[in-house]
């Protein structure tokens, strides 16, 4: 609808000055009818009134004319009427034009008991109103017309529709002013969101929209927008720390490359040196080849449309085989992995990333546990009917401060003991994505001395 | 044996060359697509190795004319973009196999060697470096006549070292090929290390002659010479 105008507050004026005209004209069309209806009948009585006046006044004389007693009736000279027989002969006229210019009267008053009445209008366009009727007197049949000009009928109704052509126009401007200030008047909240919307950008994230009536929809509104903004800050935050994180990551891998280099060329040495040399940093590069391996891995299951192979997937044999897998590590350690499950369960799953969690989470409980000490895997059906794998260890545990952060990429408890041992800080990062990728949940608890126990739950 | 890179990458390309040269292979490089589809035209070759974002023309738009040429020419993708999508398209345009960048070098090479020698997979019973003896039937390793007891997951290692003697194997092959896990993201280079070690007790330890080797941040080489 291109020909609107484009703002809300001329908009909505205008649709409802336009309801209200409509509104207007019909009432205004209703009372007319009515006006006109209420005259019309006013006259008809004042005909009916004549009609008996007359009725009583005429006299039929012997010789078979009709005679009216005028002197009986001090406004005679002012009605007009005729008397006509029951052969269609005008007998009596009050004025004696009126046969003239009247049309003969009409043979279904003769038909019609009671009154006929009806407006007809002239040549010369005078509007007439009309009363006819049959009466008997002493025996003979005439019929009575009477007549009364219409004309202060219309000049009453002229003069209201008048007056309702000139109060309908004000009454409908004045609406309309009205309405476009308390529009604007209650749209002006939007103007001032809009403004400081316009103004918030990435360096003043953390201002927020005016909420000038909190119980209002603007108020709403305003408030609905300032929870996204609470939202895209934060991941503004998270995002502007990953990077910097990366970043630092990425440096210690760097470094070392660097620094094994630039030593190496202060001298000149044999090729078994260089050998070494050459191998070291290449150690290095793959530990930033990992970093970015699983970086890239995170990235990719991030994006909302990541595809997961969802197959029917026995938990049972899974687990025992994925524990079989990395099992040699916990002997180095003469640790214990003791898997239980009652039952084989069946669960729709991707088993690539159920396994790289599982295995990410044994991975942990056996490098952060003592030697000789004992770790297991529970496989169960919980009472909600969902599939839970739990890994459960005999470690350090995890400090409360620090356990919802775990699953956070490249955070770890002890930057340097985890760093020692291999640790990015991305391996919780990447389970809990492979788990909730396919819409399950990792969840963890942990007690300091006594244990940690991850969940995963299909 | 002739490998034409199409690489735009000028050091990587020389790197290659030169570790191809060392294999016995002759190698042209061509920097750019135009140039590579020239020299493919001009020359014989009996491997491709492409790498897939060019400038110019890019590297599946050759894939595919090469493909609707009908030359048959085995192609070996190069690229960083390693998208299961990315794969596909790789494979589906007519690539005969897929290697996404860092990749280690001695990865290319075994990729390189099937590739040329496709279908003439050896059908043995025995495997034999030195004393070691691998019997594929009844699954028995002996080393200088003793029985060497090993679990199902050392006799798979065991044998694809034997496989790949002399030849560098990296741990993504041995973790490819050996554990079968191809999800760069899993790190099981710990378990692959243990796994070595244990091996080495096993059939180097009560020995004089060690064979197998660890190639410093390269990986291993199951060989009678100290590399
Ligand atoms: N089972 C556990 N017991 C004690 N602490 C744990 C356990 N699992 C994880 N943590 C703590 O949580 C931190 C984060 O673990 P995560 O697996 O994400 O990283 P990482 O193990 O240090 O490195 P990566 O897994 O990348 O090699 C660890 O550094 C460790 O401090
Ligand atoms: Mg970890």
């Amino acid at each position: 609808m291109s020909f609107l105008p484009k703002n809300i507050r001329t908009r909505l004026t205008l649709w409802y000055v336009l309801a209200l005209t409509f509104i207007l004209l019909l009432y205004a069309g209703v009372s007319i009818t009515l006006v006109y209806i209420n005259l019309r009948n006013n006259l008809d009585d004042q005909l009916q009134q004549d009609y008996e006046i007359v009725e009583n006044l005429i006299r039929i004389m012997p010789n078979g004319t009709v005679h009216i007693d005028s002197d009986d009736d001090p406004y005679f000279h002012e009605r007009w009427f005729q008397i006509w027989s029951a052969d269609w002969k005008l007998l009596y006229e009050s004025r004696s034009f009126t046969g003239k210019i009247l049309p003969p009267i009409s043979k279904s008053v003769e038909t019609t008991d009671g009154f006929h009445s009806y407006s007809l209008q002239l040549k010369n366009n005078v509007d007439l109103r009309v009363l006819s009727g049959k009466i008997n007197i002493d025996g003979k049949w005439l019929f009575i017309r009477l007549v009364r000009d219409e004309e202060s009928l219309w000049n009453q109704l002229s003069n209201f529709m008048r007056l309702m052509l000139i109060a309908l126009p004000v009454a409908i401007i004045l609406a309309g002013f009205g309405g476009y200030f308390l529009t604007k008047k209650f749209l002006s909240p939007i103007d001032e969101i809009a403004d400081k919307a316009r103004r918030i950008g990435e360096e003043n994230l953390k201002e927020r929209l005016p909420v000038i009536n909190p119980d209002d929809e603007f108020g709403n509104l305003a408030r609905v927008f300032n929870e996204m903004l609470e939202r895209i800050q934060k991941s503004f935050v998270r995002l502007k720390r990953f990077t910097s994180d990366a970043a630092h990551e990425l440096r210690t891998p760097l470094t070392a490359i660097r620094s094994i280099g630039e030593v190496a060329l202060q001298d000149y040495k044999d090729a078994k040196y260089y050998r070494e040399i050459i191998g070291s940093m290449l150690e290095e590069n793959r530990q930033l080849t990992h970093l970015v391996d699983n970086l890239l891995f995170l990235s990719r299951t991030e994006v909302k449309n990541f595809k997961t192979h969802l197959t029917k997937l026995e938990l049972k044999s899974f687990t025992q085989e994925t524990v079989e897998f990395i099992n040699v590590l916990a002997e180095e350690k003469k640790q214990t992995i003791i898997v239980k499950c009652e039952s084989e369960i069946i669960v729709n799953a991707d088993r690539t990333l159920l396994q790289q969690a599982l295995l990410n989470l044994l991975d942990n409980a056996i490098k952060y546990s003592p030697e000789n000490s004992e770790i297991l895997v529970k496989v169960n059906i919980a009472e909600d009917n969902s599939a839970v794998i739990e890994v459960k260890d005999n470690g350090p545990g995890i400090p409360g401060e620090h356990l919802v952060k775990i699953f956070e990429r490249f955070y770890r408890v002890d930057k340097g003991r985890s760093r020692e041992m291999g640790g990015s800080g991305l391996g919780l990062a990447i389970a809990r994505r492979a788990i909730t990728a396919q819409g399950g949940t990792l969840t963890v608890k942990s007690e300091v001395g006594v244990g940690s126990s991850f969940k995963i739950i299909l | 044996m002739k490998i034409l890179v199409i690489e735009d990458e000028h050091k990587v390309a020389e790197a290659l060359k030169e570790g191809l040269e060392h294999e016995s292979y002759a190698v042209d490089i061509a920097h750019t697509g135009e140039d590579g589809f020239f020299l493919l035209n001009s020359k014989q070759y009996n491997l491709l190795l492409l790498d897939l974002m060019l400038p110019g023309r890019d590297g599946i738009e050759i894939l595919k004319t090469i493909r609707d040429k009908k030359l048959d020419i085995p192609v070996l993708i190069l690229t960083a973009r390693d998208t299961v999508e990315d794969r596909v398209l790789g494979l589906d345009s007519g690539a005969d196999d897929y290697l996404v960048k860092p990749f280690a070098f001695p990865e290319l090479l075994a990729r390189i060697r099937v590739l040329l020698k496709r279908g003439k997979e050896k059908q043995t019973s025995r495997l034999q470096l030195a004393d070691l003896e691998m019997d594929l039937i009844k699954r028995k390793v002996k080393r200088s006549g003793k029985d060497i007891a090993l679990t199902l997951r050392e006799f798979d290692l065991l044998e694809y070292l034997l496989r790949n003697q002399n030849q560098i194997v990296s741990r993504e092959m041995l973790a490819a090929d050996v554990w079968k896990e191809t999800n760069r993201a899993t790190p099981i280079d710990n378990l692959i290390d243990v796994h070595i070690a244990r091996m080495r007790r096993k059939i180097d330890d009560p020995f004089e002659t060690k064979l197998l080797h660890t190639v410093r941040g390269v990986g291993f080489i199951f060989s009678e010479d100290t590399p």
